[in-house]
Formats: structure tokens, C-alpha cells, sequence
């Protein structure tokens, strides 16, 4: 399945935050990663566009007083959107053999 | 802890107020995830803003990508839009003439006239249903709306409502011909009576088809089919009605043949189908709530 550039980021940021993949925190380690700033309406669209595709699944998790008692958008990866990210993680590397800034 | 780290990035400022009024637009539970998340990054007002508003525009963007808000738009919220527009500005100038007759000069006196008294009485009778028929339509346009696209409902509303006040713009009527003068000079009669009506008559009530939209198409569908037979009825009876106001007043047409409604040979010419169109959203909401019956 094809995937976009922020697809993948999203899928990998919520395989490596795991159980604690939800909203504000894939935000903050896509900021982290790519060095600018997530918007929440990016993200979010892109969420529901990942749903559709069934390669994760949201579900609202339990509120957090840092949250001001607010659920959490919980995330969590398929089995095909595990196999998606792989697969363009292969592509990736497989595109950038031999190209000056992957052997640096 | 977490409510004093709330209210302290928060303040009063108005990028908050308004990011708080903008996520209205948001359904209620992706609402709350994303105040968490807002409060969660500790947000400035202006990052609060951007980010709310951003996805209330991606949302609303996306709603667009689909038939029904399109639907809704072309063969809702425009043609009503612009025959309501029409409609209600002719009834309340062929009503503000007699109104302006009436003002100053009704008393016991006056109505004691058989004839006088049966003029006066056929002229309420005459408004109120012109206004009840207003109303009608207007809020069945509104029902209609919601239900073909509920995500989009108050940009068509509002789209619909803008030209209800735009669409005769620079155009006039007949009744403000120069006998009628003297009444339309008035400010009242000139301008405020034609928006009173307007407001009173088709916007309340296509805001109220639009807010209920949902219940209304929930309803058994025998009382939506009995409301809807009623306002078809009245769309026929007040199709002539229509027609004139489409033509500014200018063709006054004759009375309907024995039918009422059709017309007959000795009619100008038969009803056009156009004014017909008011009766949609009245079938349109008779079929939703059959369907949904169904289902």
C-alpha cells in the first residue's frame, strides 16, 4: 500500500512510542525528528486517512490531569500498517543505494 | 494539578476565547482529545488558535470532497435561497400598501362596513398565509439542509441567508410603482417592514429547520408525511403567488381556472413548474424518514 512521507513518519513514531502512542506525544517526537513543528490538524486528518487505509486503529484513552482531565486519541498499528511502514522503510533504503548522502 | 496548569496557560486572552468558540465546530469527543493535547503541549494563546483552527478547516474542507454538501448547495441552499428571496420581498410590499392604508384609519367605525370588514379580514387571512407559507418553506429548507449534509448544514444555512437578502438587490417591484409612493417613502414600510419579514418568517425559521433537522427526520413518519402533505398543499395554493414575485410583480397573472391551481383554457397561460420547486424539501423529508423507517 502506498504511503506518504508523513504516513510513514506517523506509523513509525507510534511503533517505536508503542503503548504510549497518542496525540500529543507522536507531536512531540515528529518535532523532535523532523526539527519543525506538527499541527494538530495535520495530524489528525492524517490519523483518520491512516484508519480508513486499516493500517492503525484509534481509540479514546483515559484522561490525565496534565490534560486538564481530557481523553487522550490513542494509537495503535496494525498488522498491515507494520507490514506498510517495513515496506517502505525497504523501499527507502533500496531507492538511496549508492547515493551520496545515504553513504555519508 | 493538572486543572491550575489548565487555567494558567490559559488566562483570559482572546486567541483562547476564540480557539475555545471555533472548536464548537469540532464533533464532541475529537473536541476534547485535541483541548488535551493543546493543554498537554502548553500552548500559547496564538498556537491554541492555529491549531484549532487549522483542523476545523481541514474538516470542514474535507466534508466538501463528498456529493451531499454539493447537493445541498445547488439544489438546496441557492435556487430556495433566491425564491425566497423574491417571495418574501413581494408579500411585503403587497402587504405594505394595505398596512399603510389601514394604519390610522381602522376603528369600530370603519369595520362596521360589511364590505369594509370583509376586505380587512381577507387581507389578515391573506398575510398570515403568505407568512405561514414563508415559514414553511423556510423551514423545511432548513430540515432539508441538515439532513442531506449535517456537517455542512450551517454553511449552506448561511450561504441561503445571504441571498435571501441579496438577491433582489437592484431590482424593485411593482407595487412600489408611483401611486405607491407615498408608502414606500416611508422608512418603515421601505425598509424595515421587507427585512422584519425576511427575518422573522424565513431566517428563524430555516435556523430552527436546521438545528432540529435531525429530530425532525427521527419523527414517525406519519406526522413527517402528514407535515409534508401540508406544505405541499400549501405550495400549490400559493403557487401564483410565487409566480409573480419571479416576474418583480410585472405579470400579474389571471385568476386560475376551476381547478385553482392548474389553470384552465381561459387562463393567461398554465402554472409554470418552477414554483413547485418550493415543495422538495417537504418530499425530500417525507422520503427520509420513510427510509429510515425501513432501515
Amino acid at each position: 500500500m502506498a504511503l506518504g512521507e508523513f504516513e510513514y513518519l506517523i506509523l513509525t513514531v507510534a511503533a517505536r512510542l508503542g503503548d504510549e502512542a497518542y496525540g500529543a506525544a507522536i507531536r512531540r517526537e515528529i518535532a523532535q525528528a523532523t526539527g519543525r513543528s506538527c499541527s494538530i490538524g495535520a495530524l489528525y486528518t492524517t490519523l483518520d486517512r491512516l484508519e480508513t487505509k486499516g493500517l492503525i486503529t484509534t481509540a479514546m484513552g483515559d484522561p490525565t490531569p496534565e490534560r486538564g482531565g481530557r481523553q487522550k486519541r490513542m494509537v495503535r498499528l496494525t498488522a498491515d500498517g507494520r507490514q506498510a511502514g517495513a515496506e517502505f522503510y525497504r523501499t527507502v533504503i533500496r531507492a538511496s543505494r549508492g547515493v551520496a548522502w545515504a553513504t555519508k | 494539578m493538572g486543572h491550575e496548569i489548565a487555567s494558567s496557560v490559559r488566562g483570559a486572552g482572546a486567541a483562547w476565547r476564540l480557539a475555545e468558540r471555533l472548536s464548537a465546530l469540532l464533533d464532541p469527543r475529537e473536541r476534547d482529545a485535541v483541548w488535551g493535547d493543546v493543554l498537554e503541549c502548553r500552548a500559547s494563546g496564538p498556537e491554541a488558535l492555529r491549531d484549532v483552527a487549522g483542523l476545523v478547516v481541514r474538516r470542514h474542507a474535507g466534508a466538501w470532497l463528498q456529493w451531499q454538501p454539493w447537493a445541498a448547495l445547488l439544489l438546496g441552499a441557492i435556487p430556495l435561497g433566491i425564491v425566497l428571496s423574491f417571495v418574501s420581498r413581494w408579500w411585503a410590499d403587497g402587504s405594505a400598501i394595505y398596512l399603510h392604508l389601514y394604519e390610522g384609519r381602522l376603528n369600530w367605525a370603519y369595520l362596521q362596513h360589511r364590505a369594509a370588514r370583509g376586505d380587512f379580514i381577507e387581507f389578515v387571512a391573506g398575510l398570515l398565509v403568505d407568512c405561514a407559507a414563508l415559514a414553511a418553506w423556510s423551514w423545511t429548507c432548513g430540515v432539508g439542509l441538515g439532513t442531506l449534509s449535517r456537517r455542512t448544514r450551517w454553511i449552506a444555512a448561511a450561504i441561503c441567508v445571504v441571498l435571501v437578502f441579496s438577491a433582489t438587490a437592484g431590482t424593485t417591484t411593482t407595487a412600489r410603482a408611483f401611486a405607491n409612493q407615498e408608502t414606500f417613502a416611508l422608512p418603515f414600510y421601505g425598509t424595515i417592514y421587507p427585512l422584519l419579514l425576511r427575518v422573522l418568517f424565513v431566517v428563524l425559521p430555516l435556523a430552527w429547520g436546521v438545528r432540529t433537522s435531525a429530530r425532525i427526520v427521527a419523527m414517525r413518519p406519519s406526522r413527517v408525511m402528514w407535515l409534508a402533505g401540508v406544505i405541499v398543499a400549501l405550495t400549490a395554493f400559493e403557487a401564483r403567488g410565487i409566480e409573480s414575485s419571479l416576474t418583480f410583480g410585472a405579470r400579474i397573472l389571471p385568476p386560475p381556472g376551476p381547478d385553482g391551481i392548474t389553470g384552465s383554457a381561459d387562463d393567461g397561460r398554465p402554472l409554470r413548474l418552477l414554483p413547485l420547486a418550493m415543495m422538495w424539501p417537504a418530499v425530500y423529508l417525507a422520503i427520509c424518514s420513510v427510509r429510515r423507517r425501513k432501515a
